[in-house]
């Protein structure tokens, strides 16, 4: 736990490949990992999820759309997790708009829940007035009268189109 | 009396539309209220951690306020009780400490990200009234050293282990409560290993 606290204290290379270590540690060693688990009781299932999302994510690379599928998948099986998790739970995902693009060239999150889960989310799109352009590809003519600050349109069965000014 | 009416009856237009100026043209037509998932698309308000302008500060409270609708109607209507962010998952720890304990000190790692903390925030108030609302993160972090995971082991380890002790270092020393007490963790640690 020294190294946790070291680590808090010092932004180096070393705390950081200590947490590196010590990740590593808790996903290869079973003894390692019940002992943790049990010291943090309910916190459990959750700090498995923390350290998955931490030492898979930190090789990706955010600087170009190299990773974006990864991303995607990766995002995904943490949704499978959560719905394990909470079975009798409705769910709403708040998300930057391009994860709600539906069609298979995509495919990000939206599309695998339709595609894996057979499931039908309804999405809500909230789009600052000014920037529609960036998603003409996929919304086309969006040019609603607005009454007052805000306006909206059914795009299709599930979806509608919240333009904000 | 007529001329009066029309009169009054424009003042109440009036007065409801000024009032409506924050609030989203909604309605809940053609909304299935039995689905499994709903989805939410924003474009990212906070993606710079600079202090806002008025005007944009403006912009993200209408955008606010319109998601702050659309999620209350979810609630209400289609039993909504999960709300997934596409954020790291080490801040679905800190985010559902705010929505248990009410207390803002838990979301100050998000200053400067007005955006985020309003979505936060309209979560916080719709589980005052409704039970089993939670927040969920499902992204990744990108970061080998990660002040974020760090935190969040931190008080898994320590905070949530000696809550109390905490408080009680709060107390005595007349200092706000802190979960990232680091002086207190330490004097924790030195005791477990004697």
């Amino acid at each position: 736990m020294l190294f946790l606290i070291n680590a808090y204290e010092n932004n180096t290379k070393s705390t950081a490949d200590s947490l590196h270590i010590f990740c590593e540690k808790y996903l290869n060693n079973e003894t390692f990992q019940l002992n943790l688990d049990r010291y943090v009781g309910s916190y459990a299932t959750y700090l498995t999820r923390l350290i998955y999302s931490y030492f898979y994510g930190f090789k990706m690379n955010t600087d170009s759309m190299n990773d974006l599928e990864l991303r995607e998948r990766m995002m995904f099986a943490n949704l499978d997790v959560m719905e394990y998790l909470y079975p009798n739970d409705i769910f709403c995902l708040q998300m930057g708009v391009n994860h709600l693009m539906p069609e298979e060239r995509f495919d990000v999150i939206r599309y695998k829940i339709v595609s894996q889960k057979k499931l039908d989310p309804y999405c809500f799109f909230i789009i600052p007035h000014g920037k529609e352009k960036a998603y003409i590809d996929y919304i086309p003519e969006i040019n609603f009268n607005f009454n007052g600050n805000s306006c909206y349109r059914n795009h299709s069965l599930n979806e509608s189109v919240y333009l904000i000014k | 009396m007529r001329k009066q009416l029309n009169i009054l009856i424009a003042c109440l237009i009036n007065i409801v539309s000024c009032k409506s100026q924050n609030n989203c043209v909604f309605t809940a037509e053609g909304i299935p209220q039995n689905n499994k998932y709903y989805m939410i698309g924003e474009t990212h308000l906070d993606n710079v951690q600079e202090q806002k302008t008025p005007g944009e500060m403006e912009f993200i409270n209408r955008v606010l306020a319109c998601e702050d609708t659309i999620r209350r109607f979810l609630t209400d209507s289609c039993n909504v009780n999960n709300y997934i962010i596409e954020g790291q998952v080490w801040l679905e720890y800190f985010f559902n400490k705010y929505l248990q304990t009410g207390d803002a000190t838990w979301i100050d790692l998000l200053n400067n990200n007005e955006y985020q903390q309003g979505k936060v925030s309209s979560i916080k108030q719709i589980a005052e009234t409704h039970k089993n609302i939670k927040i969920s993160c499902i992204d990744y972090d990108y970061k080998k050293y990660s002040i974020g995971v760090i935190k969040s082991l931190f008080s898994l380890c320590f905070y949530e282990k000696h809550a109390n002790l905490f408080t009680a270092y709060a107390k005595l020393y007349n200092i706000s409560p802190s979960y990232d007490n680091i002086t207190l963790a330490k004097s924790i640690l030195s005791k477990d290993s004697n």
